[in-house]
């Protein structure tokens, strides 16, 4: 079980003029129940990458095995993968189309063909976990919340479908700390109450710090980092040659120790604090 | 315009090359993902660096001279000396023939279904005997039927048609895979700009054009992702009743109108908040028509008139 990706080559328009390599021989595995980030600048082929573990995409070449389904072979049943693995778009609220926001969540149930009593009860669960009670927010016309309830409510009508894999594409985009807090607390939520693996795509560092146990780094269509991201934010150089910016944290401890304050690495505030104090406990 | 037509068949066409392969929502995705963006080839060939004027003007020409080429039966000249033409300013842009090609087989294809009707249904007046009554006896027992004549007004009504049809296509893709939408738009508009005189609103004309060039892929785009994304929370384009697909198709049509507006109100502000105003803009990539432009002018017309009076 779990994700398995082997050579992964895929490439846009082959075979005309505009031919456009977006990924370039990618190999590596993610473990069922993990929250792994996928991280790297615009245009470096992460949103070209979790397209494959639905089946939206398909290798040009190399294979990618999702939950024992080999999504490039001929006769791969997608339609059950894709319900096994939810798939958030970028800006996922523009996909809103109901008059409620129960209709909302209940459409790909629904489409799928669940009965009536078990599309309501997957329709509460999941307005409960994306912090929108049904009792409060049900009956609310889906555009008429905030920017951060309306990417709530889509990603709602995702886990409905109750995926074992959840992707997110850029979730955090766009939002303010409030709904970037909430969106948080319901990722927390889901990985503790359903185990769900949980794949994240971001550029986001101070995210990926805080909710990732693993990271994997693409640059230009090549996986250029596969480990912890305490392991990949000791190295913040690297991160520099990706474009990317180091957390915030990393950050700090980087002028502290300019400053000749040397402090052990961290990934929390709580943890950083601790460091902080751990290395001034000596001094007066 | 007739360019759009054309661009939105070819992307249809996509749709039937992955027929084989995969289940039709994720063919929608593919036709969609795996086509270009747009037709525009960017170079930098000396074809490309035409004005746009001049390209579109000798695009309007050929399809005047074609046409006047074609009253005279059998009179060849005009053609050759454009196809010469144009297979050379296809060389001169770099363009792959085989790219070229694989864009025109829809066209070929339909060119020869309507052909042959028309090749063997023309009635010739006098001259049907010249090319030989070609007699075509379909031998049942009793049932003869026929004998179908090929005239030579059939004949050349196919001939001359079907080269004008190609030649013009042809041109066609030159002038769209080597002008970038913006600086066709901008030769739209001073071609036109004479005709404001009368009132003709000729640069809104142009920007329409250049907003529908540029918005087409876009909305495509959109289009893609939408389906996707409904697809990654269930939708099934392809089963269930009646009510069942048209409940499917409303959560992509209802998005698609929200977002097509959204942009069209975004657009209408970035162009105020630039300073956009009705009335004559000041073009970016049309500036004056030089040596090279003016050459190339004389290099399609003189042979081409020549060639008329062969």
């Amino acid at each position: 079980m779990g994700i398995q990706v082997e050579a992964l080559t895929h490439i846009y328009a082959a075979g005309t003029p505009l031919a456009k390599t977006a990924l370039a021989d990618l190999s590596f595995s993610i473990e069922d129940g993990s929250c792994v980030a996928i991280i790297g600048v615009t245009g470096s082929g992460k949103s070209t990458l979790v397209q494959h573990f639905n089946g939206l995409l398909r290798p040009t070449s190399g294979r990618v095995v999702v939950n024992s389904v080999d999504v490039g072979a001929k006769g791969a049943d997608l339609t059950k993968l894709r319900r096994k693995v939810g798939l958030v778009f970028q800006s996922p609220e523009t996909q809103l189309f109901a008059r409620t926001l129960t209709e909302e969540v209940a459409f790909g149930p629904r489409q799928i063909g669940m009965s009536a009593a078990k599309v309501a009860r997957v329709v509460e669960e999941a307005l409960r976990l994306v912090g929108l009670p049904q009792a409060e927010f049900g009956a609310r016309d889906p555009f008429s919340l905030s920017g951060g309830q309306m990417r709530r409510a889509a990603l709602a009508g995702v886990l409905a479908m109750e995926p074992d894999v959840l992707i997110l594409d850029e979730p955090t985009a766009g939002l303010d700390g409030e709904g970037r807090a909430g969106l948080h607390r319901f990722l927390g939520r889901l990985r503790a109450e359903r185990q769900t693996t949980i794949l994240l795509v971001s550029h986001d560092m101070g995210e990926v710090a805080a909710l990732a146990g693993h990271v994997l780094a693409l640059h230009a269509g090549r996986l250029v980092f596969d480990g912890s991201p305490r392991e990949l934010f000791r190295q913040p150089h690297l991160l520099a040659t990706w474009g990317l910016d180091a957390p915030p944290l990393s950050q700090l401890r980087a002028m502290l120790a300019q400053r000749g304050l040397p402090v052990a690495d961290a990934l929390s505030l709580d943890e950083l604090t601790q460091a902080i104090l751990a290395s001034t406990a000596g001094s007066p | 315009m007739f360019q759009n037509s054309f661009f939105v068949s070819d992307r249809l066409r996509g749709l039937d090359s992955a027929a084989s392969r995969c289940a039709l929502e994720t063919r929608l995705s593919l036709m969609l993902n795996n086509l270009p963006v747009g037709v525009y080839i960017a170079g930098n060939s000396c074809i490309h660096r035409l004005q746009a004027r001049t390209k579109l003007i000798l695009m309007v020409w050929l399809v005047v001279l074609l046409f006047i080429a074609n009253r005279h039966a059998w009179h060849l000249a005009p053609y050759i000396v454009v196809l010469v033409l144009l297979l050379l300013a296809v060389g001169l842009s770099r363009i792959r023939f085989s790219y070229l090609f694989r864009r025109m087989r829809l066209l070929l294809l339909l060119i020869v279904l309507a052909d042959i009707p028309a090749l063997l249904f023309t009635p010739g007046d006098v001259t049907l005997a010249t090319i030989g009554p070609a007699h075509l006896y379909i031998a049942g027992a009793d049932v003869a039927i026929g004998p179908v004549v090929i005239s030579s007004d059939g004949a050349w009504f196919v001939a001359g048609f079907s080269s004008i049809f190609l030649l013009v296509f042809l041109a066609a893709q030159v002038l769209t895979f080597t002008t970038s939408p913006v600086a066709l738009a901008e030769g739209i508009a001073l071609l036109l700009r004479p005709l404001r005189r009368w009132r003709v609103p000729s640069d809104e004309l142009a920007l329409m054009t250049l907003v529908a060039l540029r918005f087409l892929p876009l909305l495509l785009d959109e289009a893609d992702q939408l389906i996707k994304a409904q697809q990654a929370r269930g939708a099934e384009f392809r089963k269930g009743s009646l009510r069942h697909r048209s409940r499917t198709m409303l959560a992509l049509i209802v998005p698609m109108l929200r977002g097509a507006l959204r942009r069209a109100g975004e657009l209408a502000v970035a162009l105020e908040a630039r300073g956009y105003t009705f009335g004559e803009q000041t073009m970016r990539y049309e500036t004056r028509l030089r040596l090279p432009d003016y050459m190339t002018l004389a290099i399609v017309f003189l042979p081409t008139l020549a060639a008329l009076f062969v």
